[in-house]
């Protein structure tokens, strides 16, 4: 427990409100564009690399707070952002940020756990409604014969590929961009800073 | 009815998740709605009913209606007694008893918890929360959150137009929206996050990370009242479990 309360230093402290805003002004970016992706997870990655798991999944739990006062059926889908929270935290100690390839996986880990916690919820809370244009594929896929579980899993993992895909690699170039200043007062941050750039 | 809004906001939540969640434990499918009903009277009451139904309206009630619809089309079960058919879909009774229970439900509590954050403002939840103790980190970080929301948006929106001068398009065809995507995000992720080196500086300069007792400037206080209801309420729930293992 102690270690747990070690990440949480003010700097950190004050990571996770910023990305609790990241989260909800990037997902208002993304239907400005209208495109068809949320990124309204992209701030909890964030946090969950530069801070690790526990600030991360802070993150994810405070995001879906905050979106929960304004429509309580966010407040049921909590688990999903502490699992993509700690996830990136994890992942990211062990250098899954550090090329293309391992970051192309940690997206997919991320859309599949995504995807798959966000399909129960739906599926045992919501009944698979969600209100959504994704409800209407849901029930056709329904109709069609499908079990419940396998109709709304189906639906959400396409959306969800291409918004995780994105999100990593915004999250990569936004690093890549910060001083070492800053990265160096961050728990996980020495794990993105090269070496060379440290010896001027 | 109205004197509900200069309440202590933990009996306001205690008060209105009792008529919330009631019909979780009542096995009747309409009481969901009646509840639902009852939180619209004490919004209306307390002079915020068209900012409410508006609020529900963009919310839950699509979603009321699509699982109502979803229930009623897909239960799955060996003895269903089917109503009505359209093509190759069938309606069965069973279908939408379960829609109404679960509509109904989610209507009640997810109402009650919206009504709850209309008439508590921020300052008072925070202010409770300091009152039961809990770290005074954790209510900033909660306050910081809800603040700095509208900040940011307003940053978004000078960051977009700044790009949109510099040649960025953000009309067209998809390949070009999502093109605009990274010069929207990068430049507010990166200044907001820098930002916080400063607010790091003011915290500090005011004793936030010392141990020890914080004063506040808001304050409230519980009343008698709040100690009657908070324990009514808890009466009510209990009684109603009664019944539901002796009765129904």
């Amino acid at each position: 427990m102690k270690k747990i309360k070690k990440d949480f230093t003010l700097l950190a402290i004050l990571l996770i409100p910023v990305s609790v805003a990241i989260n909800i002004v990037g997902f208002q970016i993304c239907q400005l564009l209208r495109l068809p992706i949320f990124l309204d997870s992209i701030g909890t990655i964030l946090a969950g690399a530069i801070a690790g798991p526990w600030v991360g999944m802070a993150t994810g739990i405070l995001t879906n707070l905050v979106n929960g006062i304004f429509n309580p059926i966010f407040l049921a889908y909590m688990p999903t952002s502490i699992f993509i929270g700690l996830i990136t935290g994890f992942l990211a100690r062990n250098n899954f940020f550090k090329n293309i390839f391992t970051l192309l996986i940690l997206g997919l880990v991320l859309s599949v756990v995504s995807a798959v916690s966000s399909g129960i919820i739906t599926a045992i809370v919501f009944a698979g409604a969600t209100g959504t244009t994704g409800s209407i594929a849901t029930g056709v896929l329904l109709a069609a014969g499908n079990n419940i579980m396998v109709s709304v899993f189906s639906v959400q993992i396409i959306q969800e590929l291409a918004d995780k895909f994105l999100a990593v690699i915004i999250v990569k170039l936004v690093i890549s961009s910060m001083s070492i200043r800053y990265l160096s007062k961050m728990k996980n941050g020495m794990k993105f800073i090269k070496k060379e750039d440290l010896y001027e | 009815m109205s004197k509900i809004k200069s309440l202590y906001p933990s009996t306001k939540l205690v008060l209105l998740l009792t008529i919330g969640v009631s019909p979780f434990i009542i096995e009747n499918p309409f009481v969901g709605f009646i509840t639902f009903g009852l939180i619209t009277i004490i919004s209306i009451y307390n002079g915020i009913g068209i900012r409410f139904l508006r609020i529900i309206r963009n919310t839950l009630l699509i979603l009321a209606i699509f699982m109502l619809i979803m229930r009623s089309l897909f239960i799955v079960g060996d003895d269903l007694h089917y109503v009505y058919q359209i093509a190759s879909l069938k309606i069965s009774i069973e279908g939408i008893v379960s829609g109404l229970y679960m509509s109904g439900r989610m209507l009640s509590l997810g109402s009650s918890l919206i009504l709850f954050f209309e008439i508590t403002s921020t300052q008072d939840i925070v202010a409770n929360l300091k009152n039961t103790g809990v770290n005074p980190k954790v209510t900033y970080v909660m306050l910081a959150s809800l603040q700095m929301i509208p900040e940011m948006k307003k940053q978004s929106n000078t960051i977009m137009e700044a790009q949109q001068s510099r040649g960025i398009e953000t009309t067209g065809n998809i390949i070009t929206r999502l093109k605009a995507l990274i010069p929207s995000v990068t430049p507010l992720v990166l200044s907001s996050i820098l930002n916080t080196e400063e607010k790091a500086l003011t915290l500090e300069a005011r004793a936030f990370t010392i141990k020890g007792p914080k004063t506040s400037l808001h304050k409230i206080y519980k009343k008698r009242s709040d100690k009657n209801i908070f324990w009514i309420c808890l009466l009510i729930i209990l009684i109603l479990i009664i019944m539901k293992v002796f009765i129904w």
